[in-house]
């Protein structure tokens, strides 16, 4: 039971960093119906941007940890939002009216550049960080001696999720962008005739979903405590996975979907193999996608009147 | 209004616009001065919705100017047209099936930054036209009956406090009561605040007793104009679009 818990809890760690880039996925795609393939890779640049702030902050002799951290939270979300911003601008909106696929496949082209000027900027190696957040607490000491540990961590990363998503919802449900997102999803001709600027909306659409793969970059920094050119690659498609499980288009589901990947994943490994933890994950896409295709959330496809 | 009593609030120049290939509008010519109704008649398929679009940009005018209270706005980007207070209730009504009806109206309150007095007044008028939104207001757009959401449409165009507010097929599909208190409600607005509108009816005989003037459509062309009582008599009209004829 015990052990159980232990898992639970990094399941939920696991799934709020999964849960993060999913809403970058089902964004992207409610709005302009491609998968940004690039989103992954976003993600990882995330996850530099925040390594390079830190290591440049400790440079400059700064010492207090909670004032670095929000320093690097920041600044990661703001460079990585302008990625975000620029491969919209140069990879995608030129093929806005393009045939269908030709987005798509420029995204694929878009994650391997991004994945490659990361391997030659910054190397192949993987990028080690000491510890920054320690300690934790005992939630329960087991009988054979297995404790159900909290680490401070794990905390900041689920708070840090709760936190962007209630602000998150407050946008899309209660602004006038938010609103602006939804009538672009809904009708974007009738947007248009109604004085919203398509064009900027998309881009702010992009703009936030890097924001937040960012996030996910940097908590993946802190709580694996290392990042490297291809992380995401994987990371991208088990969270694209989170996306379609939740149901593509819809922002609880790829919350949903995350959480659930991501004590899919730490189950797995705990009580079967670590070795095909990937497989785990990737079953349930296949399975989703043959005998759920419009996810848990998710509406039917065919909703014209 | 800034524009002299001269020159007409809307005034569309040898227009020609095509989707692809099929050339839609053929060079069309057509005035609306302020607080004027003009109705513009014409079959399935003349091109009439197509106009009102092409006034949006979309699709852009391939050749002609369309000019807006003194200014060409033949290539101004859609959602800039919308700011000039220019407001459509399209084809189809395209109100946003997963937003409330609050929300609808306040995506029209949004297309000029009313302020929030100007907003409420707005709302105010709405409801009066419209008294069955009020009561819809936390629904979704897509729950409400076609008729529900031919009043929305309006009533979201009517947000936006338009100078000119264009009204495609505003009867289409709806019980001729409904139908009735919609054309009622146009000419309300156009009596009380001096509203210009543009309407587009298959229903010419409603239109054409509602409007000032109107213009008839046929393959992209106008081939007719005249004041609404003109046209009504013109025996042409009543074979083509009155008695039986091509009439939906």
């Amino acid at each position: 039971m015990d052990y159980f818990a232990q898992q639970l809890i990094n399941g939920l760690v696991l799934g709020s960093i999964y849960g993060l880039i999913a809403i970058g996925y089902t964004m992207v795609y409610g709005i302009v119906g491609m998968i940004n393939f690039a989103h992954g890779d976003i993600f990882m640049i995330g996850g530099f941007i925040a390594l390079i702030t830190f290591l440049i902050l400790v440079s400059f002799g700064l010492t207090a940890i909670p004032l670095i951290l929000l320093i690097v939270l920041l600044v990661s979300m703001a460079i990585t939002a302008l990625y975000g911003w620029t491969v919209e601008r140069i990879a995608y909106r030129p093929l806005r009216h393009s045939f269908r696929l030709a987005p798509m496949l420029s995204a694929i082209g878009m994650s391997f550049v991004l994945t490659n000027y990361s391997q030659v900027a910054q190397g192949a190696r993987v990028k080690p960080v000491p510890p920054i957040i320690t300690g934790g607490y005992t939630l329960h000491e087991g009988a054979e001696g297995f404790n159900v540990q909290l680490s401070n961590i794990q905390i900041i990363v689920v708070l840090t999720t709760v936190v962007l998503l209630a602000l998150f919802t407050w946008l899309v449900s209660s602004t006038r962008l938010g609103r602006d997102m939804r009538a672009c999803e809904q009708d974007q001709t009738m947007a248009s005739l109604l004085g919203v600027d398509v064009d900027r909306t998309i881009s702010m659409t992009f703009v936030i979903g890097a924001a937040l793969a960012a996030v996910a970059g940097m908590m993946y920094l802190l709580y694996y405590g290392l990042v490297d050119f291809f992380m995401g690659f994987v990371a991208g498609i088990k969270a694209f996975t989170a996306a379609v499980l939740g149901g593509i288009g819809s922002l609880p589901g790829a919350m949903l979907g995350g959480l659930l990947i991501g004590l899919i994943e730490t189950l797995w490994s705990a009580y079967f193999s670590v070795e095909y933890k990937d497989v785990a994950a990737f079953s349930i896409l296949i399975v989703v996608l043959i005998f759920l295709p419009t996810g848990l959330l998710g509406r039917p496809e065919v909703e014209k009147v | 209004m800034s524009a002299s009593p001269a020159t007409p609030l809307l005034a569309i120049r040898s227009l020609r616009a095509a989707y692809g290939k099929i050339e839609a509008l053929k060079g069309v010519d057509i005035d609306i001065n302020a607080g004027e109704i003009v109705a513009l008649i014409g079959a399935n398929g003349a091109g009439k919705s197509t106009l009102m679009m092409t006034i949006f940009g979309r699709p852009r005018a391939r050749s002609g100017h369309i000019e807006f209270d003194g200014q060409d706005i033949t290539g101004v980007p859609t959602h800039d047209i919308a700011r000039l207070r220019i407001a459509q209730s399209p084809e189809g009504r395209r109100i946003f099936p997963r937003m409330s009806v609050a929300e609808n109206l306040q995506m029209g309150a949004d297309a000029t930054d009313s302020g929030e007095s100007d907003r409420a007044n707005s709302l105010e008028r709405v409801f009066a036209l419209f008294p069955r939104l009020k009561e819809r207001m936390t629904q979704r757009g897509g729950t409400l009956s076609g008729g529900e959401q031919q009043m929305l449409a309006i009533g979201r165009a009517l947000m936006s406090r338009p100078r000119l507010l264009m009204l495609d097929e505003p009867s289409l599909g709806l019980a001729p009561l409904i139908a009735r208190q919609i054309f009622d409600a146009i000419r309300t607005l156009n009596r009380q605040d001096g509203l210009t509108v543009l309407i587009v009816e298959q229903n010419a005989n409603h239109a054409l007793k509602l409007a000032h003037r109107g213009y008839v459509m046929v393959n992209g062309l106008i081939t007719l104009s005249g004041t609404g009582n003109e046209l009504l008599q013109r025996p042409e009209i009543r074979a083509a679009y009155l008695e039986g004829g091509r009439r939906e």
